[in-house]
């Protein structure tokens, strides 16, 4: 069953073209990650899901059902947008109750369960002015999870959480899909936490949806070489070419094999290499990050080679 | 019904620490405040007790120190100073969800946001009447004390219609401030708007013609502009204050409901 679905989603402001004939669709208990640059059209998509904005052309569902306002598809939508903000001069439980006044939430039990689960217990009659940035994002994230929804759309979920609160989130997150079969549709710009938490990803560029690929065909999508430098590398492409081995060579002067057995194995071509007294400099398996996978994809020509 | 009440439950929680709350009723206990030293002052030797322009002003509103021209004076109080504070309390119930950038979690949830908006009116009105209520008290505790001359029953009857209708009036002519706060996304323009009205509620009612300017015709109703302006007051005066208020509130409602929240 499809959670999100869009067709031809289109947002136009002014001569801007901010989303651009998007049309995807997010399956229930997937994490569907959100990748763009700043001002592709990630927020601007997120507003049309949640229907803060109206489309120009084209339309979007969310259970089957466009986003219409005081909707009962809300009681299963939480969200999160851009930075979360809370009421300064209330404390986290009293921002917590607002949300659940306003949701008409019924056990007030439900309050302390998400402080705990966000951490936030021991700050849990602070006021939110006097939170740190991390704080402030599991506030917001537990506004968005107060009412337990069966779909996330969280824009930059981990934004200004140390390292060790990504982890959490990221693992929580998780465990909310594999447990409680809650769909999640997230952006962020940490392109590593997208690739550990998502199991498929949407890049949006100039308003476009350029590319949705599953998480695993991703990890075969990307570049992975085997660099080489010795104290004579003409020497040694001879020598790795008699050994049937595909070399080039790259404009920092490193060579470069491409082949599977070379990089799962990077020990037997040490070996050839002293076996013909050319012993190697530097040995290094180049693995593609996710996010010169993205500038490939989305043609900024920066890649690191 | 139930999420009306809600709604407004979670108001009155977003005011709860506020500070405006009671800088507004500082500012406008001035008043009451300021009323009782008019009183004091005059209470022995009538317009001798006053010097410069409070004499001046004194004896062009045939200002005497008895308890119908003290009511009268809080509600001309309430006539002038209710535009600003009023308009105050407006801006910011309606502009702080955009200053605190938290609008966009009162956008997509099951509730209506008309009634989210209805919750926000119904707390300006009764924070208004809070208001009004506090200084009406202040203005009978300080006349008592001072032992102002001139209580009769009556006397406070007729003021206290004047002080009320003079409150709704002002009360109705601020939802275009609302709409300005929604519209214009925090309470700066709102509060910009509001000292415009101000300006020009002065400036037209001098002019004489501010019988149909609807944020004169609260002041002149109360009295502020002497009993020659009040007498050119109609009933279109009152009609032209009823259609913008109904005008201001459609309008928040609507902008909310359809406009593109980026």
């Amino acid at each position: 069953m499809n959670i999100i679905k869009t067709e031809n989603l289109t947002k136009i402001f002014g001569d801007t073209i901010a989303v651009d004939t998007v049309s995807m669709h997010v399956k229930q208990g997937e994490i569907y990650g959100f990748l763009g640059l700043n001002g592709a059209g990630k927020t601007t998509t997120i507003r049309l899901l949640l229907g803060l904005i109206r489309p120009d052309f084209g339309s979007c569902y969310l259970f089957g059902q466009k986003p219409k306002q005081a909707s009962g598809i809300w009681n299963e939508v939480g969200y999160l947008v851009e930075t979360p903000h809370s009421y300064p001069n209330l404390t986290v439980t009293e921002n917590l109750k607002v949300i659940y006044n306003l949701r008409g939430l019924k056990e007030k039990s439900i309050i302390k369960d998400v402080i705990s689960i966000l951490r936030l217990t021991q700050y849990k009659n602070k006021k939110e002015k006097h939170l740190s940035l991390g704080n402030k994002q599991r506030l917001g994230l537990a506004k968005a999870l107060i009412h337990k929804p069966k779909l996330l759309i969280l824009d930059e979920p981990v934004n200004g959480l140390d390292p060790e609160g990504i982890a959490e989130i990221r693992e929580f997150l998780k465990d909310l899909t594999q447990n409680h079969g809650t769909t999640i549709f997230l952006s962020s710009h940490i392109l590593s936490e997208i690739s550990k938490l998502t199991t498929r990803i949407g890049i949006i560029h100039g308003g476009k949806l350029i590319k949705e690929i599953d998480s695993y065909e991703l990890e075969e999508q990307i570049i992975k070489k085997l660099l080489v430098n010795t104290v004579d590398n003409n020497k040694a492409i001879n020598i790795l070419n008699e050994n049937n081995l595909a070399v080039s060579i790259n404009g920092d002067s490193i060579l470069e094999i491409a082949e599977q057995n070379a990089i799962a194995h990077p020990e037997k071509i040490a070996a050839i290499l002293v076996n013909n007294n050319i012993p190697p400099k530097m040995l290094r398996v180049f693995e593609e990050d996710l996010e010169s996978y993205f500038l490939r994809i989305i043609g900024v020509n920066n890649i690191e080679q | 019904m139930k999420q009306q009440i809600l709604a407004l439950k979670a108001e009155i929680l977003k005011n709860r620490h506020s500070q405006i709350t009671w800088v507004t009723f500082i500012a406008f206990s001035l008043a009451p405040i300021f009323g009782a030293v008019f009183m004091y002052l005059m209470k022995d030797n009538g317009y001798e007790g006053l010097s410069g322009s409070f004499k001046s002003k004194a004896v062009m509103m045939s200002f005497e120190a008895n308890w119908n021209s003290f009511l009268a004076l809080l509600s001309q109080a309430v006539g002038i100073g209710g535009v600003l504070i009023f308009g105050f309390v407006a801006s910011w119930l309606f502009g702080r969800e955009y200053s605190d950038a938290t609008a966009k979690d009162l956008l997509a949830l099951p509730i209506s946001r008309s009634k989210i908006l209805n919750a926000k009116f119904i707390y300006y009105i009764s924070w208004c009447l809070a208001l009004v209520i506090s200084n009406l008290l202040l203005g009978l505790i300080f006349g008592f004390l001072l032992q102002v001359e001139g209580w009769h029953y009556s006397v406070l009857i007729t003021n206290l219609k004047i002080y009320f209708i003079t409150t709704l009036l002002i009360i109705t002519l601020n939802t275009p401030v609302a709409f300005a706060a929604i519209a214009g996304r925090g309470y700066m323009a709102p509060l910009g708007f509001v000292a415009v009205l101000l300006v020009l509620a002065q400036i037209i009612g001098a002019m004489g013609i501010g019988n149909y300017f609807p944020w004169s015709v609260p002041g002149i109703y109360a009295g502020a502009g002497g009993e020659d302006l009040k007498i050119q007051l109609n009933y279109l005066s009152f009609i032209i204050i009823i259609i913008t208020g109904i005008i201001g509130y459609i309008g928040t409602i609507l902008w909310w409901k359809y406009s593109d929240q980026k």
